[in-house]
């Protein structure tokens, strides 16, 4: 493509080739273009109430507002069951509602405080497993995106303290954005 | 003649791209909301082999770089055959030269025709471990996000074939996106079904 002045004062001649137009029409093509390969709905984000998940929740808000999605927050209550007898007689059914409340309480607030009413939300909270748990809920879900974060141990430290984000990696029906507690960032405040 | 054609372009879009809120669903507080919190892409890595998965990363990739004015950088990781030291980088001699430059040149012909001409590409071709690689080229290359395919392979197969993905995650250096080639069950509507 070649802009050139012309002899009309304040005008130009644009000389196009035809592949210019051909690369003209593509960029309108991706612009207006109804093709969007990713959609996103739902953002499933799972929360432990540590800062690194907090970190989670707020790449996910603004994902959320760009994309116009809700986020669920998810928190899995994980009571131990086989800890048997020998600290004396347990109610764990009692500890696991206890837990459970005291979750949802923190959800609320931990919503109130990142999200701020800027997105649509829910909080849910489950008890089990981590893993199996937040791969269920984002299958019941139907959740497009999961963001979750990482402490990013390797070596030793990451054999015996295992990652649930590794194991959401692996098992996860969506795709999965995975968040590590000091990186580089592209959330900008 | 290049740079040219990418400003004259690249404005007028950027500008259709503020005005036009109701095809992404932002309203007339897209103002208000660019005060708070938001996100700035400008380099995304994409590992490719050239595989059926790490395509539908690229084109994830593609829809991310024109939504966020992000540039791409698509890297094809080459593990030698004999590995000796591990001193990083191993220059590429003889025939790898020969195998990299092959390889270079189905890179660039893999971003012409998947991406589109106002999203800058740099093809990248390395030699070594490919999780190595790619973390390391993402700290070069200051990448804010990697976006990866994973073959979602578990069990038996997964510990034999291992996976790339599992181990760039745990080495990046910044945020990572897993894309599986096949969502089960969910709500995604990937690229192969649109």
């Amino acid at each position: 493509m070649k802009i050139k002045p012309s002899k009309k004062p304040g005008s130009v001649v644009v000389e196009m080739n035809p592949r210019d137009s051909e690369r003209l029409s593509q960029a309108a093509e991706t612009t207006n273009g109804a093709p969007r390969p990713f959609e996103l709905r739902t953002i499933l984000v799972p929360i432990d109430f540590s800062a690194c998940s907090r970190k989670a929740l707020q790449y996910a808000i603004p994902l959320a507002k760009e994309f116009g999605a809700t986020i669920a927050l998810l928190h899995v209550v994980h009571v131990n069951y086989a800890a048997g007898p020998e600290f004396g007689a347990m109610d764990f059914p009692l500890i696991e509602a206890d837990l459970r409340k005291s979750a949802e309480e923190g959800l609320a607030k931990l919503a109130a405080a990142e999200i701020q009413g800027q997105v649509a939300f829910v909080c849910l909270v489950r008890s089990g497993l981590e893993v199996i748990e937040i791969v269920d809920a984002a299958k019941k879900l139907e959740s497009d995106l999961i963001v979750i974060s990482t402490h990013g141990r390797t070596g030793l430290k990451h054999v015996f303290m295992g990652s649930v984000a590794e194991n959401v990696v692996r098992l996860a029906p969506c795709p999965v954005l995975v968040v590590r507690e000091q990186e580089h960032e592209f959330v900008k405040s | 003649m290049k740079p040219t054609l990418k400003t004259r372009l690249a404005e007028p879009l950027r500008s259709t791209r503020g005005v036009s809120p109701p095809a992404r669903g932002r309203g007339a507080d897209a103002v208000r909301q660019s005060a708070a919190t938001r996100i700035q892409i400008r380099k995304i890595l994409v590992p490719t082999d050239f595989s059926r998965a790490s395509l539908r990363a690229l084109r994830c990739a593609v829809d991310f770089a024109n939504r966020f004015d992000a540039s791409l950088c698509l890297v094809h990781v080459v593990e030698p055959a004999s590995f000796v030291t591990h001193v990083g980088n191993v220059p590429p001699a003889g025939s790898d030269r020969e195998t990299t430059n092959k390889l270079h040149h189905k890179l660039v012909m893999l971003a012409r025709k998947e991406v589109g001409p106002l999203t800058p590409v740099s093809p990248l071709v390395c030699i070594g471990k490919p999780f190595h690689e790619i973390a390391r080229i993402a700290r070069t290359v200051d990448a804010d996000l990697i976006l990866i395919a994973t073959h979602g392979r578990g069990g038996l197969k997964r510990a034999f074939l291992g996976s790339t993905a599992e181990r760039v995650v745990r080495h990046a250096p910044c945020p990572v996106l897993v894309v599986r080639e096949k969502e089960l069950d969910s709500g995604w509507h990937g690229p192969s079904s649109a």
